[in-house]
């Protein structure tokens, strides 16, 4: 079994205990699955104060909703990353750190030279994180710019579309597109659920 | 929406994924969702792509105080459709001792308080709960017009395929009875055959008969050019003679005649046959004599009749006692027109 398995093993069998209120299940799925989501916050949000107060709370939402996880439609990871997320892009829209986040969104181009050492020491995934980057680079810069867009500003088609000054139906294509060929290309790094 | 046109439906996967649509799309894409396993599949798929991106930029590490928080806070959160935990509320007894008083004034608004939260709570699970019952309802009415479907197709499929077993069942009986009656019309068509060329063969005998009896004729003719001739073809009268042969050459001059049989079956033991002539003026047949054929019932005989003839209207030929008789007696079984 690759790391990759037991990885999303692990995380799996972590959050069914989590959702049978297991706290001590709950610590070490923080300690698997923070580091991705706290960055992510940072870069969503723009601040690391918000980013740690958007941690708590959403970690404490996943809590919360750990008892709907359904281990047969997505991995431990992708569910909390996307719970994650929606709660982010929630924080995001109730705030007023747009044009912060956005330049950092676009500005974050070569990643590696903003980690933090110990972060990617530390990341269960590490070997996932490389992955995802090296596949990433292989996307045409629109593809690239517009995933990420889609992905960290939460913003609409319609807003991505005024915002990039693209037509609609452009944006809708490119971000099929890139989402489509993305799958594809991790799939092929042996980067599958 | 128009979930056909996969391209359609990818944008739309897409766009529930990162949490593009407005409320009205998310209901109706979620309602085709639940109903179309392949778009929950590509939901689930999309899903897991897009959280691969939250590994794509700068990877930092949340300090360690938001995990102590945390850790500390979820022991009091209710997790959904899970019992809040009782922990965690316990007081000191000597500070309760000490604060009986104000908890006895505070009681009825904390309690009211703690009461309010919890019936807000509640009433938020009610809503998470009837949420999920409204989804599993639609999920397993679904389900069951999909297993109504499937077991109208299995009823469809299966009264035709009994249609189709008696339909084999017929054709498999029209094909035996078609082979029996090929095989009895073959049988027929040999013996047929074998009728044919026993006839042909007979044919090709009598045809050499008649060649012997024009000979025959040929030379008495020659014989006796101013002689009154008289010839006659005895018919059989009796099945089992049908296919004898005899011919009467009479000469009413010399009152004597030729007698000649083919093919004829041979007489029973104290039987002869034995020719006669019919005159009118006669009261009854005159005697022609006794007539014995050989083993392949062949005769040739000359006959003068024991009184004289007027008129040889006909000649018959009947089976009587060995040796003859006076007057006829026996069967008549061949005679002449």
């Amino acid at each position: 079994m690759s790391d990759r398995e037991n990885n999303t093993q692990a995380d799996n069998a972590l959050l069914l205990r989590v959702a049978m209120g297991d706290q001590t299940a709950f610590a070490q799925f923080y300690d698997r699955v923070s580091g991705p989501l706290y960055s992510m916050a940072l870069r969503m949000l723009g601040n690391e104060h918000e980013a740690q107060d958007a941690l708590q709370e959403g970690m404490e939402h996943l809590w919360r909703k750990a008892p709907s996880f359904d281990s047969t439609r997505a991995a431990a990871f992708t569910w909390a990353v996307m719970l994650f997320r929606s709660r982010l892009v929630d924080r995001v829209r109730r705030g007023a750190t747009q044009s912060r986040v956005i330049e950092q969104v676009i500005a974050q181009t070569d990643p590696e030279q903003h980690d933090d050492a110990t972060a990617v020491q530390a990341l269960a995934r590490h070997e996932d994180c490389h992955i995802v980057r090296r596949v990433m680079a292989t996307l045409k810069d629109e593809q690239q710019t517009l995933l990420r867009h889609a992905f960290f500003t939460g913003w609409t088609q319609q807003e991505i579309a005024d915002n990039t000054g693209k037509p609609l139906g452009t944006v809708k294509t490119v971000i099929r597109r890139a989402l489509l060929e993305l799958r594809d290309r991790l799939t092929q790094e042996g980067y599958e659920p | 929406m128009n979930t056909n046109a996969p391209h359609s439906r990818e944008d739309e996967a897409a766009a529930y994924v990162f949490g593009q649509m407005d409320a009205a799309e998310r209901i109706t894409f979620v309602k085709a969702m639940n109903q179309d396993v392949s778009l929950q599949a590509l939901v689930d798929d999309l899903n897991f792509t897009a959280s691969a991106l939250a590994l794509d930029g700068p990877q930092a590490v949340a300090p360690a105080m938001v995990r102590e928080r945390l850790l500390a806070s979820v022991a009091t959160i209710t997790q959904d459709g899970a019992q809040r935990p009782s922990q965690g509320v316990a007081a000191n007894p000597q500070r309760r001792t000490a604060a009986l008083g104000w908890a006895a004034a505070a009681g009825f608004a904390i309690v009211s308080g703690v009461l309010w939260n919890d019936l807000r709570g509640i009433r938020d699970t009610n809503k998470i709960v009837m949420m999920k019952a409204t989804e599993a309802e639609a999920r397993a009415t679904t389900l069951e017009k999909r297993v109504d479907e499937v077991i109208a197709r299995d009823e469809a499929l299966s009264n035709k395929l009994i249609q189709s077993t008696a339909a084999n069942a017929t054709l498999q009986q029209s094909v035996a009875t078609a082979i029996a009656a090929n095989e009895t019309l073959q049988k027929e068509l040999t013996q047929r055959a074998k009728i044919a060329d026993d006839l042909k063969v007979e044919l090709v005998q009598r045809s050499k008969i008649a060649d012997g009896l024009k000979v025959e004729l040929a030379k008495l003719t020659k014989a006796n050019d101013s002689a009154k001739m008289q010839i006659a073809m005895l018919q059989s009268t009796v099945k089992e003679y049908k296919q004898g042969v005899a011919v009467v050459v009479w000469n009413s001059e010399t009152q004597e005649g030729i007698l000649k049989l083919e093919k004829m079956p041979p007489v029973e033991t104290g039987k002869d046959y034995q020719l006669w002539v019919v005159d009118p003026s006669k009261k009854t047949p005159v005697n022609a004599g006794v007539v014995r054929v050989d083993e392949k019932g062949f005769a040739k005989v000359d006959f003068k009749p024991t009184l004289d003839i007027q008129q040889a209207d006909k000649f018959a030929l009947s089976v009587e006692k060995v040796g003859g008789v006076a007057e006829n007696e026996g069967p008549i079984i061949l005679l002449s027109p």
